[in-house]
């Protein structure tokens, strides 16, 4: 009784899995066909909107960027001015143009023991140096 | 006429030949008796903190944020300002002090500037000897010698710059024939004129 009712239900049931899977080649041949002519045009659409997003991007990264150094420099002169320091460079390139029409003036100090030392040495003898007398004299 | 040949000439080419270094951060400070802004310790502390906050950008969100928190336009603080420079020399691998002239200072502003950099020092020396290298130039005063006793000391003398001396002289001696169409003996005249002269200033 029941080996033919199996019988049976493998017949039948053998017969929908054909029937479902020519239904399903069916299917794929048409999807195939459809996605095969959309698929030449939709191909470039892709392709090209890849592009803009591509180019939209490194435009986006750049002003980005560009603001981001904006601030940055903005924050740099307001720090700056905030600290306000005294203008000593210009100090500095004074001494050293009115040195430089004297042409190795005062280079001497540069040999001089324990200057070398203090500048030079990779591990000086004294951290702290202290250059004193000569007065300077006639100040402009 | 500017002399090329005094403690201050010295200190440019002391800055010049560290600024050189490329593995050292180097700052430098000028004082001036008769400039309100240079003869104090804030004073000199915010002209190092210029030059370091140019040398090391990545420090100017901090000290933007420093900036707003205090509110104050100018920078009056001068344990800020202490805070701050600590700091860079904390970050700065290798730095480079030269402050020229503390005697152009008041007794009690150069009392804090020897102590704040001498102290700093030797805190830098326990980790890393030589990591920060301060450079005092100035006049021979009793309490600046005190404040500086455990500094390594060079005492220049007048014969020193004794070839700086006869090149000015003899600039100058140019100079003048030059201008005036002396001869030869009148310009010898005035390079003894001017030596003597420059020595003469040099021993006051």
């Amino acid at each position: 009784m029941f080996r033919a009712a199996w019988k049976d239900f493998n017949a039948r049931f053998k017969n929908i899995l054909n029937r479902l899977s020519r239904h399903r080649e069916f299917l794929e041949r048409q999807a195939a066909l459809l996605h095969f002519d959309q698929f030449q045009q939709s191909s470039q659409e892709a392709h090209q909107h890849v592009m803009q997003y591509q180019q939209d991007r490194v435009e986006i990264i750049d002003c980005f960027e560009k603001q981001e150094q904006e601030e940055s420099k903005k924050k740099f002169f307001e720090a700056l001015a905030w600290i306000s320091g005294a203008q000593t460079s210009q100090d500095h390139e004074s001494f050293c143009t009115e040195r430089a029409k004297y042409p190795g003036t005062g280079s001497w100090i540069l040999k001089q023991e324990k200057v070398h030392n203090w500048i030079e040495a990779d591990t000086p003898m004294n951290s702290i140096l202290w250059l004193n007398g000569i007065p300077g004299a006639g100040k402009c | 006429m500017l002399t090329v040949t005094g403690k201050t000439i010295l200190a440019s080419v002391i800055i010049e030949a560290c600024q050189i270094n490329q593995s050292f951060g180097t700052c430098y400070f000028y004082c001036k008796e008769t400039d309100p802004g240079k003869n104090d310790f804030v004073s000199v502390l915010k002209g190092l903190l210029h030059q370091l906050l140019v040398r090391c950008r990545d420090m100017v969100p901090y000290c933007y944020e420093k900036k707003l928190s205090s509110g104050e336009l100018n920078m009056a603080s001068s344990n800020l300002a202490q805070q701050l420079l600590e700091l860079f020399v904390q970050r700065i691998p290798k730095i480079y002090v030269i402050i020229d002239g503390i005697d152009e200072c008041d007794i009690t502003e150069r009392r804090l500037i020897t102590s704040f950099f001498t102290s700093l020092a030797e805190t830098c020396d326990e980790r890393d000897p030589g990591k920060l290298r301060v450079l005092f130039i100035s006049q021979d005063y009793a309490d600046i010698r005190r404040a500086l006793a455990t500094a390594s000391v060079l005492s220049l003398v007048p014969s020193d710059n004794e070839e700086d001396l006869k090149a000015y002289a003899r600039h100058w001696g140019q100079q003048i024939q030059l201008n005036h169409g002396l001869d030869d003996q009148g310009k010898e005249d005035i390079i003894d004129i001017t030596l003597a002269r420059a020595r003469g200033e040099h021993q006051k």
